[in-house]
């Protein structure tokens, strides 16, 4: 196997991948692919594709009690993680950490979901996955936010191209300008009810599109590979356990398989990585130190070339407690952005009804994805908004009502059991994902009068919604309901969780999208990352996960942060071939 | 409920073309853990409490000729856990002064199933939360138990295939899952 033990790990290698996540599975695989040996350093403990997924097969009454949630007295241990109201449950609770064991502050709530295990958040992914368009890239500069995108959709698009046609995402393109076209495997279906509202919608508002939701599962072949490292999807919609057919894109299916295969792959797991090193006489950094979560030991690795997918806010955390004399605020942190403009998505606001007809119809499969709700808001002058900038699309689908219904309808006996043997009404949602700006006061910084238990700087993170979001909730509520309203649906309900849990639940993070805690930009004054995902005062450190997003737009992110990770990683071996790192 | 699990290893195997280890089967098949256990005892319910809440349950789903009910998925252990397990304090507080103000009023032992369903109707509408609970718990420990997933509702583990829009008939019932 090509896990190391972490005896030998005291060497050098030509690259350091920190994390193996979404974006690190990514680097690992573009680095060794191109010939570097590669050493990924990953925080958790080590998973075995297919064999650790052990709740895979397991049916509600294989848990006590039948059901998947976790008892309050295990919640304990979850009081961040447990906000989300479905990440603890049972089938995939051992892929988030316990908020006890790695505790953080939160001056205002913050919704941190963390797994800190091989394959990182790519194994619990919701798999969704969409291009930003020229738009999200020429935002800011449109609308004087924070600072300029240093790239364009044009330097993206061969490399999102490059990426959905190695991890194979399905998908229908559409032709729309705010949502690129892409590289798709046959898309999944809609349902009866779905296709009614995509009829009624595009009939009320002027063409507005309804489209079956991209997501990177495979239904289909994919056209690199026939070499039977992964399996076409089952329709089972239990990928959060982990997929024994491997069908759908994590890092462990897709990526570090790959990365594995070309002999230059060390993986070395329970390494937590606190700092990088600066070197004052190169101007560039020659490794990183390693605390073992397990016995609590310092290490040095040393590379060429390092890459950091720790994820947005872990990664910031490592520069921001890697300090020197050039960098007493934190390596790359010139500008005094690092740790700043932390964005997410806001989410929780939609609305639901339920459709009448289609009594004698029903659905095969448990499609692993929904429909979605291009953005339709401040596209053009015809769409623009006077109280809010940006906007937000909606992910949602209809569904039969299921056995519950017997519960409401106050079934009893013979009637009970006869009314086990039909579906219930059909009802649809669609809940909105709504862009957030990025915004100074939104940050994250680590204190040092309080360690954490692996001795490094508590991480605390002051963030919240700000106006222009909340604003837009509004209209993200009020669409919602016109749009089913007008496509025929009854008793139309929409809805805002914000406030519940005292706000806790819908606070930032909850859309699961933390990035922006080292911006890419032009100007080393004003962002911490060049163009290639480099620090402008430490050329040879990349960072490609969340950290390096320059706005959010309102697309689901982690298929840009691929993206941008085979961009860089293109980059840094030009780089180092011709000597320039 | 074994060879479902089995199922899904060979297909897994067969797709991915890799053999998955003895060690790797072992892992997903003891994912598996609990058959319904026939000497089980109650960790929070009393005895005439387990009585009263079967009788009940069993009226409320009592299945048919063909199909099973609540007497055959062991409905009172699904109520006991959880209760013991997943109750707040105040929860199992509410439970049991609901039961006794319930047993004060009410004998079910000597009743029939029709006198039962008349009560539990009665009861819900004079805004009994203990009734209430009850009816719910009692529909989903049989809907989520394994014989009513699988004899009752129409259980796939694997549908391998999805199809948008599908006659009824074509699945014949409720998906259980
Ligand atoms: C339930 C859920 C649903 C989601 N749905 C979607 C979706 O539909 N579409 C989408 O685009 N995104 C989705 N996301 C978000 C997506 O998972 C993240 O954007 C993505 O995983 C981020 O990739 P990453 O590489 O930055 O970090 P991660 O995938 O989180 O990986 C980071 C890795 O770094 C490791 N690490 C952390 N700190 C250190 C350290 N100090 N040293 C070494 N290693 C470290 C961690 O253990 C982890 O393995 C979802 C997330 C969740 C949890
Ligand atoms: S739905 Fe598809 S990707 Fe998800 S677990 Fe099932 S087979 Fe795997």
């Amino acid at each position: 196997m090509y896990f190391n033990s972490k005896g030998d790990a005291e060497v050098t290698y030509d690259a350091i991948v920190v994390g193996s996540g979404i974006s690190g599975g990514w680097a690992a695989k573009e680095l060794a692919e191109k010939g570097l040996k590669t050493v990924v350093l990953e925080r958790g403990r080590k998973v075995e594709h297919v064999k650790d997924y052990t709740t895979a097969a397991m049916e509600v009454y294989d848990w006590p009690g039948n059901t998947e949630e976790s008892s309050p007295e295990t919640l304990k241990d979850y009081p961040v993680q447990r906000r989300t109201g479905y990440t603890t449950r049972r089938g995939h609770r051992h892929w988030f950490v316990k908020d006890t064991e790695h505790p953080f502050v939160e001056v205002k709530p913050f919704n941190w979901m963390r797994g800190y295990h091989l394959g990182g958040r790519s194994i619990t992914w919701g798999r969704q996955s969409y291009r930003l368009s020229p738009m999200d890239f020429e935002a800011n500069a449109k609308d004087g936010i924070a600072v300029d995108w240093p790239i364009r959709y044009d330097d993206m698009k061969p490399w999102y191209d490059y990426v959905e046609k190695h991890i194979g995402v399905s998908g229908q393109n559409e032709g729309l300008a705010q949502l690129p076209d892409g590289v798709y495997l046959p898309p999944m279906e809609m349902n009866c009810v779905e296709d009614k509202f995509k009829k009624g919608v595009a009939e009320n508002f002027g063409g507005r599109m309804v489209t079956i939701g991209r997501t990177a599962h495979m239904t289909g072949p994919l056209s690199h590979s026939n070499d039977s490292k992964r399996g076409q999807c089952q329709f089972r919609n239990r990928c959060m356990r982990g997929c024994p057919y491997g069908a759908y894109f994590s890092s462990l299916s897709s990526t570090l398989p790959y990365a594995e295969q070309t002999g230059n792959l060390t993986i070395v797991c329970n390494s937590i990585v606190s700092e990088v090193i600066y070197d004052p006489e190169t101007n560039l950094a020659k490794g990183v130190r390693v605390i073992d979560a397990e016995t609590k030991e310092t290490r040095d690795v040393y590379a060429k070339i390092i890459f950091l997918n720790a994820s947005a806010i872990a990664s910031a955390s490592i520069l921001l407690n890697s300090r020197s004399d050039r960098f007493p605020n934190g390596l790359g942190n010139d500008s005094g952005e690092l740790g700043h403009n932390i964005m997410d998505h806001h989410l929780g606001v939609g609305a639901r009804a339920d459709f009448e007809g289609f009594e004698d119809k029903y659905y095969t499969g448990r499609r692993p994805n929904g429909i979605y709700v291009p953005r339709f808001v401040n596209l053009d002058k015809s769409s623009e908004k006077k109280d809010y900038l940006r906007g937000f699309g909606y992910q949602g689908g209809a569904s039969r009502q299921g056995w519950y219904k017997v519960i409401r309808e106050m079934k009893l006996g013979k009637e009970l059991m006869e009314s086990l043997q039909t579906p219930g009404e059909w009802t649809m949602g669609i809940g909105g994902f709504g862009e957030c700006l990025p915004n100074h006061e939104n940050k994250m910084y680590l204190d040092y009068d309080n360690m954490d238990p692996f001795g490094m700087p508590m991480i605390k993170i002051d963030a919240e919604w700000k106006e222009n979001e909340l604003t837009m909730r509004k209209d993200m509520a009020s669409a919602a309901a016109e749009m089913l309203e007008a496509a025929g649906g009854k008793d139309v309900r929409s809805y805002d969780s914000i406030d519940d849990n005292e706000g806790k639940n819908r606070a930032m993070g909850i859309g699961i999208h933390e990035m922006g805690t080292a911006r890419m930009g032009r100007d080393p004054k004003t962002s911490v990352l060049n163009k290639f995902n480099q620090i402008h005062a430490c050329k040879n450190v990349y960072m490609t996960d969340g950290a390096a997003m320059t706005s959010a737009g309102c697309q689901n992110p982690s298929l840009t942060y691929m993206a941008l990770t085979a961009r860089a990683a293109n980059h840094a071996v030009e780089e180092l071939k011709k000597m320039n790192l | 409920m074994k060879m479902n699990r089995r199922e899904v290893l060979k297909t897994a195997g067969l797709v991915l073309g890799y053999t998955i280890t003895a060690g790797s089967a072992a892992a997903i098949l003891g994912g598996c853990s609990a058959d319904p256990t026939p000497n089980w005892t109650p960790e929070t319910l009393k005895d005439d409490q387990v009585k009263t809440l079967e009788k009940i349950a069993n009226a409320i789903v009592p299945g048919t000729d063909q199909l099973p009910g609540a007497k055959d998925v062991n409905i009172a252990k699904f109520m006991d856990e959880r209760l013991s397990i997943y109750a707040t304090e105040e929860e199992k507080t509410a439970f049991q002064e609901g039961y006794s103000s319930f047993v004060e009023n009410h004998k079910v032992t000597g009743m029939s199933d029709q006198e039962i369903l008349d009560l539990v109707k009665s009861e819900i509408e004079n805004g009994s939360d203990f009734m209430k609970a009850v009816h719910e718990q009692s529909i989903i420990g049989f809907c989520t138990s394994e014989r009513g997933m699988k004899e009752v509702l129409v259980f796939k583990p694997i549908p391998s295939e999805q199809k948008g829009c599908v006659p009824l008939e074509e699945v014949g019932g409720i998906w259980a899952i």
